[in-house]
């Protein structure tokens, strides 16, 4: 089980560098997650924000980089036998485990964890595609910085969260 | 239209790969940030490790050819700056990992197959990211109105 489980790591993660390296090698250009989602807003959004560089055009690569992570999601259901469609909150066994099952609770916590996930990953200029795959690959330091403190927030977070349940 | 198909497919397989790994499961980034518990596991890193060497290899071959597939020429940022914005931004971006076990690639991942939590997630992010633009706006206005006045009165500071 054990090794199925590390296989599979090793096997996604391979996947997860040679397309986002792909990715650059086509477009010449470096897009993470976030970047790419604040993009797709301006396809919707008047805010001036949203519009930088070159996304007035519908038309554009990023916006179907984004598109075609929902059929990826499909297809990894559709070909593994393990994977279920399921329509619920929960966040997994283990934070159920500890943390009440309440649905509002559950709702509460996903409506403020996107907020600061989104805050801060403009804030920040990057996600964990962009800063921790792509920016430590590249070997660029303050996305090295950026990585560390993704993990310093999200251990606090959970230590807080699961000490306090 | 040949770069959109590509860069479909492109999300679509990078999209596979989260799968396979099962990042798109909060679980499994919740179990190694809850570091100390019985339930511990390290398949976040390896996964992290992989993706991030593989990157880092191809990288080399890649820079072997002059310019990219599909575009003129490779506009790789060198140098990023270390910001108070860079450092404030990621930490609270962790926190907000922490507390979900998603992020933005995952939850893209699974709009489709576990749609009530990406959804709810996806429309605050979309929030989050829209109140950030908003604020940088009204800063960056406020600093330019602020010099357009010292321009205007240079001696205001030393009254």
């Amino acid at each position: 089980m054990l090794d199925i489980v590390i296989w599979a790591g090793w096997a996604g993660g391979l996947a997860v560098g040679a397309f986002l390296l792909l990715q650059l090698w086509l477009t010449g250009k470096l897009l993470g997650v976030s970047t790419g989602f604040g993009n797709l807003c301006a396809l919707g959004s008047k805010a001036k924000f949203f519009h930088t560089g070159d996304f007035t055009d519908p038309f554009n690569w990023r916006l179907f980089f984004l598109l075609g992570l929902p059929l990826g999601g499909l297809l990894g259901v559709l070909l593994s036998p393990e994977a279920t469609f399921s329509w619920t909150l929960s966040l997994g066994p283990r934070y159920d485990s500890v943390f009440p099952s309440a649905l509002w609770a559950r709702g509460l916590i996903l409506t403020g964890a996107g907020f600061l996930v989104g805050y801060g990953a403009r804030l920040a200029g990057g996600c964990t595609s962009g800063h921790a795959i792509a920016g430590i690959s590249l070997l660029n330091l303050p996305s090295l910085l950026a990585s560390v403190l993704f993990f310093v927030g999200g251990i606090a977070a959970v230590q807080l969260l699961f000490w306090l349940a | 239209m040949a770069r959109l198909l590509v860069a479909f497919l492109v999300g679509a397989g990078f999209s596979l790969g989260l799968g396979i790994s099962e990042m798109t499961q909060p679980q499994t980034i919740i179990q190694f940030l809850d570091l100390g518990a019985a339930s511990w596991s390290y398949k976040l890193l390896v996964v992290m490790f992989a993706a991030v060497t593989t990157y880092g290899l191809l990288l080399k071959l890649m820079l072997r050819r002059a310019k990219p597939v599909l575009a003129p020429r490779y506009m790789i940022p060198t140098g990023r700056e270390l910001t108070k914005p860079l450092i404030l931004g990621s930490a609270v971006f962790g926190v907000g990992w922490g507390l979900s076990g998603l992020c933005p690639g995952p939850a893209l991942s699974t709009l489709n197959t576990g749609a009530a939590r990406p959804l709810l997630f996806i429309a605050t992010m979309t929030l989050g990211m829209w109140l950030q633009g908003r604020y940088t706006q009204a800063q960056e206005a406020r600093q330019a109105r602020a010099a357009r006045q010292d321009n205007a009165n240079p001696n205001a500071q030393a009254a």
